[in-house]
């Protein structure tokens, strides 16, 4: 188990001021699985106050509104957390994940995907071969897919962003009958938010990240899952206004050293 | 009752001066068209009613303990196998964000539409239940008032139990659930083809009527705004479809739907009724499980049976389908308002045996039925009794007890060939009584 700082910014920046912002944000990471939290908390500028809940995934959910005018919205999460390589926590399924979801609908082409990945595998061999596979079907090119772009689509078009690996994954994966779930959260060594997924393994999730062809490490911090991009993303946001938004991300995870603490 | 007939003329202006209408969808176009309305109505005897209310009360209460469970983290009927995974978790109608929540005194479905035909034996068949937003409960509120007006007689002679308690059975309904604050009834607005029935039911629940932009939510409680005052809203009986609901949860692009409801519902703050996620228990594969549920949860039988019903995704009724489909009626379970029904003694050996094939492929997405010979209605038409088939909506409310609304929406096609009665394909209405 290994201690970690992480550091999470959202700069939402509108062209006009806008109003009667209402937000719902899952940039929190709550103790399950391979982490533990020590400290966790949410500053927002404009200062408005929040609530939390748990949403029908089991994802921390925060909450608010601005109903005043404003022309930026910033959110930071940031505290420590305890992160182990491997998950021994068990947990009892939702049989929802074994399903196809509006972004993860199976087609031919997926199929034909799984065509080589051995029979007799283990779950976590059989993940690990359908990530090697995606891995080397898709191109990581940013800006050509979308938030909407199924897994389908992304395969067609030969490229996509961490996102739509992870959706590719997770058809393949529920083709093959692995109960799977989209992940987002931070990665060490990653300056954005980070999409992997985890599949169901008797009565564990394991984490594979097809984006970058391996197994989840010590080295992922998890704020929200769902079925796929849809059910968790970790901002959503409805306000009156017009013009344009800009957003800017700085995100860190970072290990804490015995080393560091002696300094 | 003949003064009531000789006045449905008049009843029908006023029903369409008071914009009683329906809005159907036909090849992609939206159009609203009076319901007209017929003066015959039905009658529904006192023992009769007895057994009615008793079937359709334990049916809804069955429904509403399938939705605590399938919602609920035990999900025993899934475990039993009672009804096989595949059946929730492919349904449209199954919600994973209401997962981990148990709404107010867990109900889900406070006002159930169950849908019947009287069979050509004298029996009840269920034909539907639909419990998400059912419509319809105005059209016989309405049609009996003016009824009373043209033809007060009618009333003196007859032994008809008063419909117009509606409004306090649906407020009972409301507070026994209010989570402290007002009543609200939500309405997508007056284009809406039902908002007749909106104001109309805050009118007679002493509910507030409100849309998305006079809805706000604060620190998960949702507030009403009345010009500069805030009102708490403790239930709110909402008249938009789950997908529409919440921009933050559901569809984005929804525009009258109100942001964080739904955590404010999730937050214990308000009671939604009915419960979002309903529509896994009224969809048309789960109907099939329905006397299954009964007996599961309720260790009855049911008083009220279904229309005889095959699932193609067990291999023995998919031998049966394919075999009798030309005498089956086939739906798809992905389509609602009487889309998607094929009757197979009307399609063609090439469309039949298409239909074949597609169920061979895709057994999940069916159900078929052996067509229910149901009794013709009389109805007036251009001053001539003609025959016609009706069906019937009750009204079930469930709150502290579960009670049957005592009248209800009686349905009739205008092609006399026609077997499809529902408002979405043409007909009219009649008022349904029920005799003391």
């Amino acid at each position: 188990m290994k201690w970690y700082t992480f550091h999470y910014d959202v700069f939402l920046d509108f062209d006009a001021p806008v109003s009667d912002h209402q937000f719902l944000l899952r940039c929190l990471p709550k103790t399950c699985g391979r982490q533990r939290v020590v400290r966790a908390e949410l500053t927002l500028r404009p200062y408005v106050r929040h609530e939390e809940l748990t949403d029908g995934f089991g994802n921390l959910v925060q909450t608010g509104n601005i109903p005043f005018g404003h022309t930026s919205f910033h959110y930071t999460s940031e505290g420590e957390v305890f992160i182990s390589p491997k998950n021994a926590t068990k947990e009892a399924l939702n049989p929802v994940y074994a399903y196809p979801s509006e972004l993860t609908r199976p087609c031919g082409s997926l199929a034909a995907l799984l065509a080589d990945v051995p029979e007799g595998a283990s779950v976590l061999e059989a993940a690990l071969a359908i990530a090697h596979r995606v891995h080397a079907a898709l191109a990581y090119e940013p800006g050509i897919t979308d938030l909407s772009t199924t897994a389908e689509d992304a395969l067609a078009a030969g490229v996509g962003v961490c996102q739509d690996f992870t959706h590719v994954f997770l058809a393949l994966c529920r083709l093959r009958g692995i109960p799977a779930r989209y992940c987002n959260g931070l990665l060490v060594g990653e300056g954005v938010s980070h999409a992997w997924a985890e599949v169901y393994d008797g009565g564990v999730w394991r984490g594979v990240d097809p984006t970058h062809d391996c197994a989840v490490g010590g080295n992922y911090l998890l704020f929200s899952v769902g079925r796929d991009y849809t059910d968790c993303p970790i901002e959503r946001g409805v306000f009156f206004g017009q013009g344009g938004q800009t957003q800017s991300v700085a995100a860190k995870l970072k290990e804490i050293r015995a080393a560091d603490m002696q300094q | 009752m003949e003064s009531m007939i000789r006045g449905a003329a008049q009843i029908n202006q006023q029903l369409s001066r008071y914009g009683v209408k329906f809005g159907i969808y036909k090849n992609g176009v939206f159009n609203e068209r009076l319901f007209p309305f017929d003066a015959i109505p039905r009658t529904i005897g006192g023992t009769e009613w007895a057994k009615l209310e008793k079937g359709l009360s334990q049916r809804v209460d069955a429904l509403n303990a399938f939705l605590k469970d399938i919602y609920g983290s035990k999900k025993t009927i899934l475990k039993d196998g009672v009804i096989p995974e595949d059946f929730i978790y492919r349904a449209t109608g199954y919600l994973p964000q209401c997962e981990g929540f148990t709404p107010p005194k867990g109900i889900y479905s406070h006002i159930s539409g169950i849908d019947l035909v009287e069979s050509v034996d004298g029996d009840w068949v269920i034909l539907e239940d639909n419990l998400r937003v059912p419509s319809g409960a105005s059209y016989p509120l309405i049609a009996r008032t003016l009824c009373r007006k043209v033809s007060p007689s009618t009333f003196r002679n007859n032994r008809v139990v008063d419909n117009r308690d509606y409004g306090e059975l649906l407020k009972r309904t409301l507070d026994h659930v209010n989570r402290g604050g007002i009543n609200l009834i939500m309405t997508p607005g007056r284009f809406n083809a039902a908002y007749f029935e909106h104001s109309l039911l805050a009118e007679m629940s002493g509910a507030v009527l409100a849309e998305a932009g006079d809805l706000v939510v604060e620190d998960n409680v949702l507030y009403y705004l009345s010009g500069a005052e805030k009102q708490r809203v403790g239930s709110i009986y909402r008249r938009i479809s789950d997908d529409y609901l919440d921009p933050l949860y559901f569809n984005a692009e929804s525009l009258i739907g109100v942001p964080n409801l739904l955590s404010a519902y999730r937050a214990g703050n308000v009671a939604i009724l009915n419960a979002p996620g309903n529509g896994i228990a009224d969809d048309k594969g789960i109907y099939y499980f329905v006397p299954e549920m009964v007996r599961y949860y309720l260790g009855e039988e049911p008083i009220l049976h279904n229309a005889p019903t095959y699932l193609p995704f067990y291999e023995k009724d998919r031998k049966y389908v394919l075999e009798k489909a030309h005498t089956l009626v086939i739906k798809d379970v992905a389509e609602a308002g009487g889309y998607g029904v094929l009757f197979g003694n009307a399609l063609s050996k090439e469309k039949l045996d298409e239909l074949k094939a597609r169920i061979e492929a895709e057994p999940r997405r069916f159900i078929a039925q052996e067509v229910v010979e149901f009794k013709d209605m009389p109805m007036v038409i251009e001053g001539e009794t003609v025959e016609r088939k009706a069906d019937f909506r009750a009204y079930v409310l469930s709150g502290k007890k579960t009670v049957v609304w005592k009248s209800g929406l009686t349905r009739f096609t205008a092609d006399p060939d026609s077997y499809i009665v529902n408002s979405s394909q043409g007909g009219g209405f009649k008022d349904t009584w029920v005799m003391c």
